[in-house]
């Protein structure tokens, strides 16, 4: 008996060794041991996650949407007029979601909808490489306006490309997607391009005998150009346009939502760790709606019209420079940033004629002063202490200063972090509340709602898996809130309540890597609040298998069943997605996915109906690398 | 400073460690499944590399190029014009050091955010060098 389990022993040992030794196992653990994330990620900035380019492959998370459904404490949602949005757990739609996306250094605006999601919710990742995700206390050092959720979005490295890659998809409802990405090195010279064009359908929903459709299409263009430790010069600018799904009315006969945005962005790097920016963008959101009863207008001595069709638009520039001082045992960071945004009403055209209103204000100049210090105590403890002071003033002459007060600090042991962040902050109203609407009325008096969070987190690690566990509060002051008025929706507004709005909320999770090929993800959520107009509970579970030129990979999301602010109950939603990699060579990949197989994702009720965000759909894709 | 950044780079730096380590491992494969008409002994222009050659003690390593049988190269212009390096060998650690050294015969390199190894076989063929059927997968007509 003995000789046969050493016979075991011995034969499991050679497997083993063998492992160790193969050449295309160092090959991944190379890889892994080169990820950029792990020069760029900032344990003191929150609470992080990475997926990293191996995870968004083998997820074939094309879209960002295709990540942002497995995020803890949200859900993802449709709009009335057919977009994307994300909710916070217990909010509603209508709730501010301070979201802010950046591409590399720079902030993807969205000044028009405040709500960055909504337009950049369907943009490709084909030139993206890994992201890093900052949830509840997020670090002042990325500028601009505050954040509770960050999403950093980093773009290949071109001296790790050094190829062209195409990739076009077609799905079980006849969407199509053609992408292309090369990045290319020349000396200290680089170049990182990608065009992603997409035709994306969806299930359609008929009600009250309309046929209600929320198909698109949609184009994207990104362009950096850059020499090394010297400048990045980046180009992006996407354009889409969507069927109006449901619309602003009560029955929708035909409309579309249409939005563009373009911009260029400039980072040059100085000696001593000094940093300048410069951005300019211009974006632009158009609304096409006729409706065969009425869609409610705010202000207006005809409360309805049958036709609508409104545009707007916001130019920003921004420039920035930050600076980091490092000493002995102390970093300090400082920055200033000067914003400035100009908001356009190119038409409101009520039932075809052009309708003169009184808008809020149109100019926002936005003066920002930032800094953050890190104080090594010893080799285990940090200090961060972090400040940022904002000017803002608009163009009635409305002018306030607010403030971003951050305390955090981190721990790290053999096997643990630990993570604890305080941060007083605020939430500046947005152009959408207090200037224009289509829908409602606007409220040019909105103040900033002050935000106090405290968080904390422990990471443990032991023998290849993760543990971890968070728990948190945030509570608000003057909180920007939509006042529903049911009766009549065009006279609806956003205010500052005179309640606290607060909430409490944990999370845990657990990774396990079995080996560098075979990794489990597992994570369950809650939130505690007076009331719930979304989710307030989720969970998730990720595997990712490489069984030899096969990668595996399934997904379960959980979300718990809500009443909307309007008093419609929703189910509880469960979406099961699978994928399917196959390298045919080098050079080729066949990738087969299918998503929310059961159908019981998360809903949104629109009109009457559950819309699903996550369709049910068979998508197949191949690619091809030169 | 150094206390900083040990701490804020702590990881950083022990995967730097370890990034050396396995890129040795991978190098050491590649060459102990590489013949030539003699004895192989490496000489490289990454000096973090040649460090972990010796400790590894896989391989003969030499400090002096005009000693070494095979040259591992990641910049040109540290063997470019360099007689003690012509007429060898030569294995470079960049894709585009391909292209611009011709008579390299292997690469290990970056290409689609993945790290690869190509042995570029009408290259080795011309300059007799063998390559075990170990590295079959890595053999091709050129660099793709």
């Amino acid at each position: 008996m003995s000789v046969y389990v050493f016979a075991l022993f011995l034969l499991l040992s050679s497997l083993m060794y063998a492992e160790e030794l193969s050449l295309e196992t160092l090959l991944k653990e190379y890889k892994s041991a080169e990820e950029p994330f792990l020069h760029t990620k900032k344990e003191s900035a929150g609470h992080i996650r990475v997926i990293t380019r191996a995870e968004l492959d083998k997820m074939q998370a094309y879209t960002l949407n295709d990540v942002l459904k497995t995020l803890r404490f949200f859900t993802i949602g449709t709009r009335r007029n057919g977009m994307t949005t994300l909710l916070r757990s217990g909010e509603s739609q209508m709730s501010s979601l301070t979201t802010k996306v950046y591409i590399n250094s720079h902030e993807l605006n969205s000044a028009t909808l405040g709500n960055v999601l909504v337009q950049y919710g369907r943009m490709g990742l084909y030139f993206i490489d890994y992201i890093e995700i900052y949830q509840a206390g997020n670090s002042v050092t990325f500028g601009n306006e505050p954040g509770t959720l960050l999403i950093k979005l980093f773009t290949k490295d071109p001296s790790r490309q050094n190829s062209t890659s195409v990739q076009a998809s077609i799905d079980s409802l006849g969407s199509v997607t053609l992408q292309a990405v090369e990045a290319k090195v020349f000396d200290e010279y680089s170049y990182l391009a990608n065009i992603d064009l997409r035709k994306n359908n969806y299930e359609d929903y008929t009600i009250g005998g309309n046929e209600l459709s929320r198909d698109g299409v949609r184009g994207q263009l990104y362009l950096k150009f850059s020499k090394k430790d010297d400048y990045d010069i980046e180009f992006g600018a996407i354009n889409e346009k969507y069927d109006i799904f449901s619309g602003l009315g009560m029955a929708t006969k035909d409309g579309y939502t249409h939005t563009g945005d373009i911009y260029t962005h400039i980072t040059k790097y100085f000696k001593n760790n000094l940093k300048v920016m410069l951005t300019a963008s211009y974006e632009k959101f158009e609304i096409y709606n006729e409706d065969s009863i009425g869609i409610p207008l705010p202000g207006m001595s005809a409360p309805f019209t049958q036709q609508l069709d409104t545009a707007i638009s916001t130019k920003v520039y921004s420039a920035s420079i930050e600076k980091r001082f490092i000493n002995d045992n102390n970093e300090l960071f400082m920055g200033a940033q000067l914003k400035h945004q100009k908001f356009g009403i190119t038409d409101y055209i009520v039932g075809g004629i052009d309708t003169a209103m009184n808008w809020g204000p149109k100019k926002l100049d936005i003066y920002m002063l930032y800094a953050e210090n890190l104080y090594n105590i010893n080799e285990n403890h940090l200090i961060s202490i972090s400040a940022k002071v904002d000017y803002y003033e608009n163009s009635l002459d409305k002018s306030s200063t607010e403030q971003i007060l951050r305390a955090g600090y981190v721990g790290i042991f053999d096997e643990f972090t630990f993570k604890l962040f305080a941060m007083q902050s605020y939430l500046y109203p947005t152009f959408l509340q207090t200037t224009y609407s289509p829908n409602y009325r606007v409220n040019p008096d909105l103040r900033s709602a002050e935000i106090l969070t405290l968080s904390a987190e422990l990471i443990y690690v032991r023998d290849g898996t993760t543990y971890g566990f968070g728990l948190g509060q945030s509570e608000a002051d003057n909180a920007i809130i939509f006042e529903n008025n049911m009766t009549n929706p065009a006279e609806s507004i956003y205010v500052n309540s005179d309640d606290k709005n607060k909430f409490k909320f944990f999370f845990a999770n657990v990774e396990h890597n079995f080996n560098i090929d075979n990794r489990v993800k597992v994570e369950i959520y809650r939130q505690f609040r007076d009331s719930y107009y979304s989710p307030r509970e989720g969970a998730s579970l990720q595997l990712f298998n490489t069984l030899g030129e096969v990668d595996i990979y399934n997904e379960l999301l959980y979300r718990a069943e809500y009443t909307t602010q309007d008093g419609v109950d929703v189910k509880r939603g469960y979406d099961y997605s699978f994928g399917a990699i196959y390298r045919l060579s080098k050079r080729t990949e066949l990738k087969l996915k299918a998503e929310n197989i059961f159908d019981r994702a998360s809903k949104t009720p629109i009109s009457g109906v559950d819309v699903s965000t996550i369709d049910r759909r068979v998508l197949f894709t191949a690619e091809y690398t030169f | 400073m150094r206390a900083l950044i040990l701490f804020l780079f702590l990881t950083i730096a022990s995967f730097a460690d370890h990034r050396v380590d396995i890129q040795a491992q991978i190098l050491e494969k590649v060459f102990s499944n590489v013949s030539i008409n003699e004895t192989i002994t490496i000489w490289t222009d990454d000096e973090e590399l040649l460090l972990e050659f010796k400790k590894n003690g896989f391989l003969s390593v030499s400090d002096n190029p005009a000693v070494a049988t095979l040259i591992v190269v990641a910049h040109k212009k540290n063997i470019q014009d360099d007689e003690d390096c012509k007429n060898k060998p030569i294995f470079v650690l960049n894709y585009e050091l391909l292209k611009d050294i011709p008579e390299s015969f292997g690469a290990f390199f970056w290409k689609k955010g993945r790290p690869n190894i190509v042995i570029v076989e009408p290259r080795t063929e011309l300059q007799n060098i063998r390559v075990s059927s170990e590295l079959d997968a890595y053999k091709e007509e050129r660099a793709w």
